[in-house]
């Protein structure tokens, strides 16, 4: 995910699922509200802060010294970083678990993402769903033999898997 | 009509939207660069409230300017204006100029990593991940929870939290150990255990929760999925061979284990004579009771002494022992159990000791008394206990009915002063009795509680003891004891009010058969004490008080003694108050102190002379007069699990008002005579500690360091006049666990105590130094190879112990196999120095020689 890319105020997100895909949104910032609640977290005053995005409630605690508008995820729109998020169902959180000096070494290469399938937000949502209900089916119908086996020679079949990170 | 209808509508809503207008509070702006007085795009503009904490925020658009309006029901205080690369501005909200500048600064961040996958934290409980703390040499999970910052394990199994006792041992939610937790700790596999959770301010008693606050935690053991529900049957055969004596050696253990949804059972046999101390696993640990209950009575007479040296008890130990363990416990219902708890010990231990001893009497004489003793001490212990217990947040019920029954025999051929005499045998038997019921009920939609509980107990102590002098000594104790309690608690302008009341009834009575003059054969007390105590419960934010008051009367009848100088109707308070103070998550300040007023028992107010060891006589006039004392703690916590750092220290002052002084002789027959002698004295206490730990995700390090001082001022008998003595203990201490490599763990651990004793001008000084260094090479996933070197030095009389245990083991995964070979290159006696105020002591102790033990360890 490509936050500010191609341009201020657009994400590029990419995914593989069996092909490279990208779509490009433009950037929508949660509204979100303070709770009183502070802690410190990798040595950083910390405070929480909520909101509804993309049908999922996410609470997180963002470093109030340090002044990044950014965070895990599409999650951004405070005024410090997002060390640590969780949504309620308790299916999906993040959290720091460090913080480096890269001594300005860049060590995040930009791909070349002229060769990545173009789509939209909705359409890569769909692929990600069918993928997670029969992976198996899915490949087949991206092209691939999506056969597998078992130990026994017998033809496996894969249970449906939960896709996380899908927007509601 | 409608359309007058219409302009009211309007002119309402006209007047609604000026009201909002007047209360809502609009923060606007512009931020520019300092330097260049160009606008800095995506400043955050944050809201801050009175406490600092942000209740809004805006960002500064491309030419700087900001607008917005506080959210509804908030106050913005302070405003604070933050950008990457720029200083930080904050200014008061009705003070903010219409233009912010800001200066260039360059903030460098430090590099933090967490171990937030060994430790997590959700709201009071912290989850530490077994796996992640686990080093190859772990046997139990007690040795893992070790490991864990903020936690220790004390030598008697006792588990701490922040230097706390923990308050409850659960094993997957349930209470099925009771205040017998060692027995599990020491022998449930780690590899069985998937997280340790420590619930932090765990109130026991769900129908309490809210209402009376605990400052102590309670661990849960969350197990692996494959060890829950089926039973597991561990059988660990174990024999080897002594090179000294040639003796054959046993080790063997038969666990069951049962963790299911509504059933636990954990039991377990095992046997000994390595030298390992496995009492001390049943041995009952010391727990906030959910009620005010008896407490079993220490034994009036002691073996036959066999005090070892100060080092580790299985290298002096030669031992037989046999404990078996069965505690089951059953969910009736949700929230309803009943536990049941049987327990067996028995033990034949064998030591051989010198002892050159020196009295320093109360008379300004020194006694040497030199003895040598071949001691056998048999000693069986039979526990068993019923609980049945209800605990949910309407009532809580429990009645529990427990009984223990020790006997023991020790059996000595001692030599005095060079010549044989017989053998001294001391039989110190128990018999313990109780009942404890409680129950505790809150009405639903209301914040009374009410309670009443009630716990009775019979002790019984046929002691036999042979003497120096006196022939054989009969004393039998009996003890009725009935402590009965009521209380009504109530929630008034937020504060918790409790308002109890309770009689407590005491009869003792102590018969005594002995030879020689002084002997008071009969003696009987009995005190009632009603008491009434309110007590007051507040908490708000951050801020939580308790303060309790106990007033008691007691009402004394003595019979069998001539002069007793005690009250027959006395006054005796007790009061305590708490605070505490949150001022962040991470930190926790308590300030705590007491008073309290005591009158002693028969046994503290005994008359005659009664020997309470074979060569120790205590005597005096029944003295049952009041004492006092007072003590004030201050402690503090730092907790921040996301880093791993928990640091707790606290230090303490006590005072206490003495009116009995001790004076020593000895004769030569060498009795020591212990005789109580009036005084008015007052002794003082201070102490200090501190403990410090941290993980770190570097090599999976964990290091503790630890560090106390304790100074006491009292007073000593010296010519028969009160002269001053101070005691002062320094200890610290370091623990470090790392894993470098996959092929290599190393453990070590330094402890450091230094004492000086000051009495009357002279001073003695001493210092010992422990240190302990494991190191683990596992190779591959099967084998693992592990050297312990164990380091004892000593300033008096100067020397290094050191003994060296080696260990291979090979892993497989229906079967553990481990060859340990012990105590290699020890030498055959130990010796020690040691001195008090009273005495000092040499002592040549026979140690173990190298011990080879097989070991097989099959899962079923």
């Amino acid at each position: 995910m490509f936050k500010n890319y191609p341009e201020n105020g657009s994400t590029t997100v990419t995914d593989f699922l069996t092909k490279n895909f990208i779509y490009t949104e433009p950037t929508e910032v949660p509204e979100w509200t303070f709770l009183a609640q502070d802690t410190f977290m990798l040595e950083h005053p910390c405070q929480q802060a909520t909101c509804d995005y993309r049908g999922r409630q996410w609470t997180v605690w963002f470093a109030t010294d340090l002044p990044i508008s950014n965070g895990p995820w599409k999650l951004s729109g405070l005024p410090g970083i997002i060390l640590k998020a969780w949504e309620a169902e308790g299916k999906i959180s993040f959290t720091c678990t460090r913080i480096e000096d890269i001594g300005g070494r860049l060590t995040i290469k930009l791909p070349s993402l002229n060769k990545f399938l173009k789509c939209t937000r909705t359409e890569l949502m769909e692929l990600k769903r069918r993928d997670a209900k029969d992976p198996l089916a899915f490949e087949r119908s991206m092209g691939f033999p999506g056969v597998a086996y078992d130990a026994s020679g017998k033809p496996m079949k894969y249970k449906p898997r939960t896709p996380v990170l899908l927007d509601k | 009509m409608l359309i007058n209808l219409i302009y009211k509508l309007i002119l309402a809503a006209l007047v609604l939207a000026w009201a909002h207008g007047a209360v809502s509070q609009r923060i606007a702006g512009r931020v520019v660069d300092a330097a260049t007085g160009n606008g800095v795009d995506m400043a955050a503009v944050g809201l801050l409230s009175a406490d600092s904490l942000m209740v809004g925020c805006v960002f500064s658009g491309p030419d700087g300017g900001f607008a917005t309006e506080v959210p509804q029901g908030k106050t913005c205080r302070w405003v604070r204006v933050t950008c990457l690369g720029y200083a930080a501005q904050t200014f008061a909200a009705a003070e903010l100029p219409e233009v912010i500048s800001l200066n260039e600064s360059s903030v460098r961040i430090k590099d933090v990593r967490v171990s937030s996958n060994r430790i997590e934290e959700r709201s009071d409980t912290l989850s530490y991940s077994v796996a992640g703390f686990s080093m190859p040499q772990d046997r139990n999970i007690a040795d893992v929870i070790a490991k864990m910052p903020g936690m220790s394990v004390e030598s008697d199994g006792t588990i701490k939290y922040q230097g706390q006792a923990i308050n409850r041992f659960y094993i997957e939610g349930m209470n099925l150990m009771g205040n017998r937790y060692a027995l599990a700790s020491n022998n449930i596999d780690h590899r069985k255990v998937k997280r340790v959770e420590v619930l932090r301010n765990h109130q026991p008693l769900a129908v309490l929760r809210g209402r009376s606050f605990s400052d102590q935690a309670a661990v849960n053991l969350v197990l692996d999925d494959a060890a829950k529900v089926n039973a597991a049957t561990m059988v660990e055969p174990g024999g080897g061979y002594n090179t000294g004596s040639g003796d054959v050696l046993y080790a063997n253990r038969l666990m069951l284990m049962l963790f299911a949804k509504d059933r636990q059972n954990f039991s377990i046999y095992k046997n000994d004579n390595t030298g390992n101390d496995i009492y001390t696993e049943m041995h009952p640990l010391t727990l906030v009771d959910d009620v005010a209950a008896t407490q079993m009575e220490s034994d009036l007479i002691q073996a036959v002494e066999a005090d070892g040296p100060d080092i580790d008890a299985r290298r002096y130990t030669f031992n037989r022992s046999h404990l078996l363990a069965v505690n089951h416990l059953e969910r009736l219902r949700p929230h309803v159990t009943l536990r049941t708890q049987a327990d067996c010990y028995h033990s034949r231990e064998r030591f051989d000791n010198r002892y050159l001893t020196e009295y320093f009497g109360s008379d300004g004489s020194v006694a040497t008394v030199d003895e040598s003793n071949h001691l056998v001490n048999k000693f069986t212990r039979a526990d068993v206990s019923l609980t049945y217990e209800r605990n949910d947040t309407t009532i809580f019920l429990k009645n529990k009915l427990e009984a223990t029954l020790t006997s023991a025999d020790s059996r000595s051929l001692n030599s005095l002063g060079g010549m044989v005499t017989d053998d001294f045998t001391a039989s110190p038997d128990a018999r313990y009795l109780r009942n404890t019921f409680a129950m505790t009920r809150n009405k639903r939609r209301s914040s009374n509680v009410v309670s009443v509980s009630s716990s009775t107990s019979v002790n019984s102590q046929p002691q036999r003891l042979q003497t120096v002098g006196a022939g054989t000594q009969s004393a039998d104790y009996l003890s009725l004891t009935t402590v009965n309690n009521a209380y009504l608690q109530q929630k008034v302008l937020g504060f918790y009010l409790k308002y109890s009341v309770g009689l407590d009834v005491f009869y003792q009575r102590l018969d005594v058969a002995a030879a020689g003059s002084g002997v008071v054969p009969h003696q009987t007390m009995t005190r009632l004490m009603p008491h009434i105590g309110p007590s007051i419960n507040y908490r708000r934010g951050i801020f939580r008080i308790t303060g309790q008051a106990n007033l008691k009367w007691m009402s004394v009848e003595r019979t069998g003694v001539g002069r007793w100088r005690g009250p027959a109707l006395a006054f005796v308070p007790q009061v305590g108050m708490s605070m505490r103070l949150e001022p962040s998550p991470s930190q926790t300040v308590t300030l705590s102190g007491g008073w309290v007023s005591t009158v002693p028992d028969l046994l503290g107010a005994r008359a005659g002379r009664l020997f309470t060891s074979y060569r120790t006589a205590m005597e005096g006039p029944a003295d049952g007069r009041k004492q006092t004392s007072g003590s004030l703690t201050v402690r503090y916590e730092y907790t921040n699990p996301i880093d791993g750092i928990f640091f707790n220290c606290r230090g303490m002052a006590s005072r206490s008002r003495r009116i009995t002084a001790y004076r020593m002789t000895v004769d030569s027959n060498a009795v020591c005579t212990i005789a109580k002698v009036d005084a008015d004295y007052h002794t003082a206490t201070y102490s200090a500690m501190a403990r410090a730990g941290k993980s770190l995700n570097w090599w999976r390090t964990l290091l503790n360091v630890s560090g106390s001082y304790s100074c006491t001022n009292g007073k000593r008998l010296m010519n028969d006049v009160l002269t001053d003595s101070r005691t002062e203990v320094v200890t610290a201490g370091a623990e470090w666990a790392l894993r470098p490599a996959t092929f290599l763990a190393v453990e070590a651990k330094a402890r450091w105590t230094g004492t000086r004793i000051e009495v009357a001008g002279i001073e003695a000084d001493s210092h010992s130094l422990d240190y302990d260094l494991t190191l683990t090479v596992p190779i591959g996933s099967s084998w693992s190879l592990s050297g312990k070197a164990n380091s004892y030095r000593r300033c008096n009389p100067g020397h290094t112990t050191t003994f060296v245990d080696l260990a291979a083991r090979y892993i497989r995964a229906k079967a553990d196999y481990e060859l340990i070979i012990s105590n290699i290159g020890s030498n055959d006696t130990y010796r020690t120095e040691s001195i008090s105020s009273d005495i000092a002591s040499r002592s040549i102790s026979t140690m173990r020689s190298c011990d080879v033990l097989l070991k097989i360890n099959f899962k079923l």
